[in-house]
């Protein structure tokens, strides 16, 4: 497993291309994910700051280079690839130190005039509309497509990581409802803890409000979120009781990249009922799999997924789409919902997730980790075989 | 809450509306928590207040539960994510509402400081009769003071963190030698106290030694070891309302030096604990920790600041460093970070929380005494 200094996962010469070939100077990123997947540097808090700017600055020509406040300076020499770092002062305006900085960096390596790309997506508008101003004399335009691009289809290692990660949480969440017994039951608070240990067992990093596991039963699985604001512990002293649908959640990291999982346990023997519920997600992921390959449309497949939901009488939650792409955030492009028209290439990682209903509402799902490759694509990260749903030891 | 609802009223009477897209500006006028939205920058909430009292939210179908649940009256309207690429479906809905309330051609006040620049841009281009104003300043002054039921949230939200890491250094305690137990092991137990008493969400969570305290953050790895100063860094919210600690302990028995560095750190919070009262400008409370650093000839990081206000975020305004003009003023709390270095260099902090009242301040984060080292030791039994 990857840990203190990383390599470039093969990003670095990626970006050098498309940046070659974009007709920037130099892009700047702004955003936390961004920032990340520019620079190595894993900062689980940096969602969390919006007062404090982190940027990447990278020229055609030249090294990339971070703009950072001054505490986090060696953080991100150490965890990242860009060694150049330039930090500001605590100010009595944090956008004021860090545009100014970042115009400085701007200006000592490129000439008036240049196209300048910025994650428009990302970036504070008070921020790009002071950089705008600082640096008049260049052009500044959206990077954002370009980023997208970069970001949609995964580098080898990159899908080395992913595949492990995703691995790791689906070992982390059995190792969690093994210890689940029927007749035994345990809360659902203490169980979602349980969740996150094996995940710490297993090597993965809990890190940021991502890190929430769920343990969701009976009435609670009918909510996506139970009982909030008390996030990602579950329903506190609610105990598992026999033949509830149980949704186990559980987002965890390695270096940054990010698995989004859920499993479904069933507490006891399932009743035709959930048997059959349990079968159209089966059904669902199967009518995805048959479909993704390179060149499909992302629209292609939600609609694939919509129209078996339909002749099976399947309650799909349609709104959410039926899935994702995963890599330094838990959620990203591509998106496989009904406008998204982005064809599916080898290399992507998507999260296939569609929704159901089941018999007592529950909010079902068994996200499914795809690696989309030359002719089709392939299931990563399954500890156990998702046909059916985990059935816990009915006695001790 | 009501009262804080009257003053927000009060404070935004100046616009037609007010929209709040950034993740604490909408707790802080929705009273709605929502901290994971932060970790999917590509899914929106927001909220939107008119000047006559009318509320609604927008926000992806899978956060609507959380929104009702938490006591929402107002209007909410869960957007479907097929009607178009991020950002446009959130904008739609909001727009949408917009235009039911005849808000196309007001003054609308817009948090611009948190909205990207692709989503404030493609907004006014859907309602390009408004009239769009950044209202970060008014948000920013009326968040700063605080209200008591905001102060005893923080209260608690202190006393959450410290239960938090005093708990997981309890378990911590008779374990170091045989097996011990990791440190990514240790910070979850953290996350889990705070948790069991009665915390509603963890942020960052960290926990670091030996050259890794060198740093702000390293990712958790490896065992304690004997000797080493450990640094314990958490932030929680209790309600949305958020304790923001970092706690020093030694394992086993601490070096001259290592007592010795700590106190330092202890002398400058005291002195910054000094200038906190009403009055008083922030980089005033900067300037006192710099001057008697320089007087006991103690080493500390002055390029960050040596504190910051709480609340609804675990880092805002007021910031105590050497160029904030912000007077100190009753309602406010803010909690003191000075770092100092340790023997080898690790950074050190010990961080508490402050109401400012008129004449002085009170401390929140109250309790235990961490005036000496923490001390992590003990032989294992069945513990």
């Amino acid at each position: 497993m990857r840990r203190m200094g990383l390599n470039d996962l093969g990003i670095v010469e990626r970006v050098q291309r498309a940046l070659a070939a974009s007709g920037f100077e130099a892009i700047i990123a702004v955003g936390a994910d961004n920032v990340q997947y520019l620079s190595g540097a894993r900062i689980p808090f940096l969602h969390g700051y919006p007062d404090r700017h982190v940027a990447v600055f990278w020229p055609r020509k030249g090294d990339p280079e971070c703009i950072s406040p001054v505490e986090w300076e060696s953080t991100i020499r150490k965890l990242g690839w860009v060694k150049k770092i330039r930090s500001y002062a605590e100010n009595a305006n944090n956008i004021g130190s860090a545009v100014e900085t970042l115009t400085n960096a701007v200006r000592d390596s490129i000439k008036a005039g240049g196209r300048l790309g910025l994650d428009m997506n990302r970036t504070p508008a008070t921020f790009a509309d002071r950089l705008r101003t600082s640096l008049n004399e260049m052009k500044l335009e959206s990077c954002d497509e370009l980023l997208t691009e970069l970001r949609m289809t995964k580098t080898p290692e990159e899908v080395k990581l992913l595949a492990d990660v995703s691995y790791r949480t689906d070992h982390g969440i059995l190792g969690a409802v093994h210890h689940i017994i029927i007749t035994a039951p345990r809360t659902e608070m203490s169980l979602a803890e349980e969740v996150r240990v094996h995940c710490l067992e297993r090597g993965l990093e809990a890190v940021g409000y991502h890190s929430l596991s769920l343990m969701a039963s009976g009435e609670y699985s009918t909510k996506f979120w139970p009982l909030p604001p008390f996030f990602g512990i579950g329903g506190g002293v609610k105990e598992l009781k026999q033949q509830e649908i149980v949704r186990v959640e559980m987002r965890s990291s390695i270096d940054g990249y990010w698995s989004d999982a859920a499993r479904i346990v069933v507490m006891g023997e399932p009743t035709a009922e959930q048997k059959k519920a349990y079968e159209g997600l089966v059904a669902l992921r199967t009518a995805a799999v048959a479909v993704i390959k390179p060149g499909v449309g992302c629209n292609e497949v939600f609609k694939v997924v919509s129209e078996e939901a339909k002749k099976r009488g399947i309650d799909l939650i349609a709104d959410l789409g039926v899935g994702h792409g995963v890599g330094v955030t838990t959620h990203e492009p591509p998106y496989l919902i009904d406008c998204d028209t982005t064809p599916l290439r080898s290399g992507m990682i998507l999260v296939l997730d569609p929704v159901v209903r089941g018999p007592q509402k529950e909010i079902m799902r068994s996200k499914d980790t795809l690696l989309v490759t030359e002719s089709g694509c392939r299931i990563m990260g399954w500890y156990k075989d998702w046909q059916e749903p985990f059935i816990p030891a009915y006695a001790l | 809450m009501a009262e804080l609802q009257d003053r927000i009223r009060v404070a935004l009477g100046n616009y037609d509306a007010v929209i709040a897209t950034g993740v604490d500006n909408f707790t802080y006028l929705s009273g709605i928590v929502l901290p994971f939205a932060s970790n999917y920058p590509d899914r929106k909430a927001a909220v939107l207040k008119t000047s006559d009292g009318q509320e609604h939210i927008v926000c992806p179908h899978d956060w609507l539960s959380c929104v009702q649940e938490q006591g929402w009256k107002g209007g909410v309207t869960a957007y479907d994510e097929n009607k178009g690429m991020p950002p446009n479906p959130a904008i739609e809905a909001l727009t949408t509402v917009m235009s039911k309330l005849g808000l196309e051609n007001k003054k609308i006040g817009l948090d611009k400081s948190k909205a990207s620049k692709l989503f404030v841009d493609i907004l006014e281009r859907r309602l390009p009769n408004a009239k769009w104003i950044a209202c970060d300043e008014v948000l920013r002054e009326l968040r700063i003071i605080k209200t008591k039921k905001e102060v005893n949230l923080l209260e608690t939200a202190s006393r959450h963190s410290e239960s938090g890491i005093v708990s997981a250094l309890n378990h911590l305690e008779g374990t170091v030698d045989v097996p011990g137990y990791t440190i990514s092991e240790f910070s979850e137990r953290v996350r889990v106290h705070v948790f069991e008493f009665g915390g509603s969400g963890v942020g960052h969570l960290a926990t670091m030694q030996g050259a890794d305290a060198q740093s702000y953050y390293a990712p958790q790895h490896g065992k304690f070891r004997t000797g080493e100063l450990v640094r314990i860094d958490v932030t929680n919210h209790h309600r949305g309302y958020w304790s923001n600690a970092g706690r020093m302990a030694v394992i086993g028995q601490p070096s001259k030096e290592q007592v010795a560095a700590y106190k330092d750190n202890l002398d400058l919070k005291d002195a910054a604990k000094e200038a906190l009262s009403s009055g008083t400008p922030s980089k005033a409370v900067f300037e006192e920790v710099r001057k008697t650093a320089e007087k006991k000839r103690v080493k500390f990081w002055k390029e960050t600041a040596v504190g910051h206000g709480v609340g609804v975020s675990d880092r805002e305004p007021p910031y105590l460093n050497p160029h904030d003009e912000t007077v100190l003023r009753p309602g406010m709390v803010v909690t003191l970070d000075i770092f100092t270095f340790g023997p080898r260099q690790e950074l050190i902090h010990s961080k508490d929380t402050y109401e400012i009242l008129e004449d002085r301040s009170r401390l929140l984060s109250w309790y235990r005494n961490w005036d000496q080292l923490y001390v992590v030791e003990g032989i294992r039994s069945t513990h």
